[in-house]
């Protein structure tokens, strides 16, 4: 290992630490890939309004339940053509069952009228960051070339509302990504300072700490939910639910994180380097985040970037269980319990696509922890 | 596509299954006559006991769990075994021996703090069971007057402070041993609660050990071929389960089963096995229904772990210590699992209770989607409609447990760290 490093350029000496954790963070390839898709992830979260070819409050009767909208690449003759879309019609179909005439609907294409896809097409005005506008990634426009609102595309199809999944998500992933993030962050701070505050001083601080920590981590967490949960007032904006429920998230999530750290601090704080800065007159605090902390960085990345991917998971199975945010208001969790039963996907197997976001941050972030430990690793 | 799958039918399999496996009488006969064998074999003839002891403890341990298990002698029994094991420790390790001391004197107290807990969060959402069971009635078209819901608030006790119902429910549990009532079951909470708790327990013990089993040789295997293609490929599907909530998991694979087979398979046991009671030759299939909830509930946990193993190996490796024994010629073996392993393993023991925690939580929404006959779903249910006594009793034995699981790991951490036990000391 020594080797390596003297073989490298001398920018390798003159880099600071957090240079060097980049350069080893890049070494890993699947962690420099989750970092890119994560960044991806947040990008299009941000911009949701322009990524998404519809608004929230945009949803069609027609197209409720439907399966993702078919694209052509040929036209009728079997000639390439721009890539076009039928929409959707209503027809009642007379069918004799056992002499009976029964009345059934379908939903079938109406192939009369090609609506074809285009980028940067307006549609319903928004505001991001301060930018006033009107303009949608993609979107239809029929053959006139005027934008149309009758034609829907639903690439990941419509959920039962009809509304499209594949913006649902994106307004969603604000939600599913953000509330994750404060919470870990809120607990990971509350961790290391009641953890650190434990273990350094001991006696009966500690004994008070560990017992907090015991009765808090001992409760399973769906009475914690329902009941934390059922505090939360009804009918408020969904702004504050939202706060509510990232408080509730952080409020179970850190005492995990302090027995760890406390364990870690014991057999620390007896090493020589924290009796020398003792003697040199160092502050507990100081001691605490200068000398200690970073002797576990690697552990508590483990643990912060794992606690982001489980409070996803867990505001998933919130709202599953109608604790979580609710219909009008738009998360992963919430557009993943229409999956709640073995029918619904039996029928709508699309609906499973938002899984198919939530697994992809949950893996993402977990191999970033990954690549990140192994960058704030020290010794190579 | 549906099958017929009465809950009650399911309990009562559920508990002949464990008649099947348990007979406590004979259990708890044999146990006492291998504990006082072993107690006359320390005195009289100690190299013969040396020789026995730990036979003999694995012995005591399984029958009474499986034989004694049924029988309420069992908590005679396990305090036999505990004050056994204490005074062994004493003779051996003084210093385990004083910290175990001292965090058994911390369970009481610590139990009774976390009952009030669970008491204060149950009754902490608005309204008692009488307003759920009015709101549910009148639903269906009944009318209740005032006085009819203060009688019934009257009769189940509902009309006290939320305090004096925890004193009433803590005494009658420490003085009688009761539990309460549960308003919903109309039936005693106790009673309620052993219809499932054998399946519940088997069902998450047989998890822990399966996510463990799993994980700590994945763990292993990244940190000594870190970067490699296995490392990689293993992490992913270690990770992939854990990516996926619990309850979509679980109809994701039954779903698939669903369509390459024909069956949907809903609970453990099938519409058979509850017509004709749990025979010898059903145990394949019910195996394989198990697999089914080990699968969806065990992966839950498992990417926690080999993340922790693996962070910890990689720290572990490549301390000073472990460049010595290199050094010195250890072979890898004993590099890895006598030096490495047993330094790494601090974090991986002390998330041991937690794990138990996540299995009772993750079972819960799983088993709702599943069919389990196990207490997830009748807790949600009791805490919805506010029966609190069943919902307390239920939270608190899980509380209980993970409060063991916690205890276990404690004492295994300052097993493998003296540091620990010198620290606690003073």
């Amino acid at each position: 290992m020594f080797k390596k490093k003297t073989m490298q350029d001398e920018s390798y000496y003159l880099a600071g630490q957090w240079q060097l954790m980049w350069r080893k963070l890049k070494k890993h390839k699947l962690a420099k890939l989750s970092l890119a898709v994560l960044a991806i992830l947040y990008i299009t979260a941000l911009f949701a309004d322009f990524f998404a070819p519809y608004g929230l409050e945009q949803f069609s009767a027609l197209y409720k339940n439907t399966a993702p909208t078919k694209v052509y690449w040929q036209d009728e003759e079997g000639k390439l053509s721009r890539p076009y879309v039928y929409k959707l019609k209503k027809e009642n179909k007379m069918e004799k069952v056992d002499g009976k005439i029964s009345m059934q609907t379908i939903i079938t294409e109406d192939t009369s009228e090609k609506y074809y896809i285009a980028f940067f097409v307006e549609g319903i005005e928004y505001k991001v960051l301060g930018i006033k506008s009107n303009i949608h990634l993609y979107g239809l426009v029929n053959e006139a070339g005027e934008v149309d609102q009758k034609a829907r595309i639903n690439i990941f199809g419509a959920d039962s509302t009809g509304m499209d999944i594949f913006s649902r998500i994106l307004f969603g992933g604000r939600v599913s990504l953000t509330i994750p993030f404060v919470s870990a962050a809120i607990s990971f701070v509350l961790g290391i300072l009641l953890g650190g505050i434990s273990g350094y001083f001991g006696g009966m601080v500690d004994n008070v700490i560990q017992r907090i920590i015991e009765v808090l981590s001992a409760i399973p967490s769906i009475p914690l939910w329902m009941a934390l949960s059922a505090a939360i007032p009804p009918g408020i904006p969904v702004a504050s639910m939202y706060l509510y429920i990232t408080i509730i998230l952080s409020f179970i999530g850190w005492t995990g994180l302090a027995r760890v750290v406390r364990g870690k601090f014991i057999s620390l704080r007896k090493e020589d380097y924290v009796m020398a800065a003792k003697l040199a007159g160092v502050s507990d605090f100081k001691i605490i985040v200068k000398h200690l902390v970073p002797g576990f960085l690697s552990y508590l990345i483990v643990n912060l970037t794992l606690g982001i991917p489980g409070s996803i998971l867990g505001e998933t199975s919130m709202s599953y269980l109608g604790l979580g945010m609710k219909a009008p208001a738009t998360s992963w969790g919430v557009l993943l319990k229409e999956t709640e039963n073995l029918e619904s996907v039996a029928q709508c197997p699309w609906k499973l696509i938002p899984l198919a976001f939530v697994v992809i941050t949950v893996l993402a972030f977990n191999f970033l922890g990954d690549g990140l430990r192994d960058a704030a690793d020290p010794y190579k | 596509m549906q099958e017929v799958l009465t809950d009650a039918a399911a309990v009562s399999t559920a508990g002949s299954f464990f008649q099947f496996i348990a007979d406590r009488w004979i259990g708890y006969l044999l146990v006492a006559l291998a504990v006082a064998a072993l107690c006359i074999l320390r005195f009289k003839k100690k190299e013969l006991y040396q020789k026995l002891e730990s036979w003999g403890l694995i012995f005591i341990t399984a029958v009474a769990v499986f034989g004694g298990l049924v029988g309420k002698f069992i908590w005679i029994l396990l305090i036999g075994l505990l004050v056994y094991l204490l005074m062994r420790l004493k003779m051996r390790n003084k210093e385990m021996y004083r910290y175990v001391k001292q965090r058994l004197l911390m369970f009481i107290p610590t139990v009774i703090i976390i009952a009030f807990v669970i008491f204060f969060i149950i009754q902490l959402p608005p309204g008692d069971y009488v307003t759920s069971y009015v709101a549910a009635m009148s639903a269906e078209g009944e009318i209740f007057t005032p006085e009819q819901i203060a009688d019934l608030r009257l009769q189940y006790g509902l009309d006290d402070p939320w305090y004096i119902q925890f004193f009433n429910w803590v005494k009658d549990i420490v003085l009688h041993g009761d539990f309460g009532y549960s308003f919903e079951y109309g039936r005693d909470v106790w009673d309620v609660i052993m219809d499932r708790l054998y399946l519940t327990l088997a069902i998450s013990f047989v998890i822990l050990v399966f996510q463990y089993g799993v994980s700590l040789p994945i763990g292993i295997y990244c940190a000594r071929h870190q970067y490699s293609v296995g490392d990689y490929a293993l992490s992913f599907i270690g990770f992939i389960g854990t990516a996926t909530p619990n309850f979509l998991l679980a109809i994701i694979i039954m779903y698939y089963l669903y369509t390459s087979t024909g069956h949907v398979y809903l609970g453990l046991f099938s519409t058979e096995m509850l017509q004709n009671g749990m025979r010898w030759e059903y145990v394949p299939e019910f195996l394989g229904r198990c697999a089914i909830p080990l699968i969806v509930i065990g992966t839950s946990g498992t990417c926690g772990i080999i993340r922790t193993v693996r962070a910890q190996m990689l720290d572990e490796q490549a301390r000073q210590y472990t460049l010595t024994a290199r050094a010195k010629g250890c072979s890898e073996k004993t590099i890895t699992y006598k030096y490495c392993l047993r330094a790494a393993m601090n974090p991986v023991v002390s998330g041991m209770a937690g794990s138990l925690r996540t299995i009772f939580s993750g079972s819960t929404v799983s088993a709702i989607v599943m069919n389990l006959a196990i207490q997830g779903p009748v807790l949600l249910a009791a805490l919805k409609a506010q029966d609190m006594y069943l919902a307390g009793t239920t939270v608190l034995i899980q509380a209980i447990l993970v409060l063991v699981g916690t205890l276990l790991s404690d004492i295994a951490l300052a097993w493998l760290d003296p540091r620990i036990r010198f620290s606690e000391r003073g």
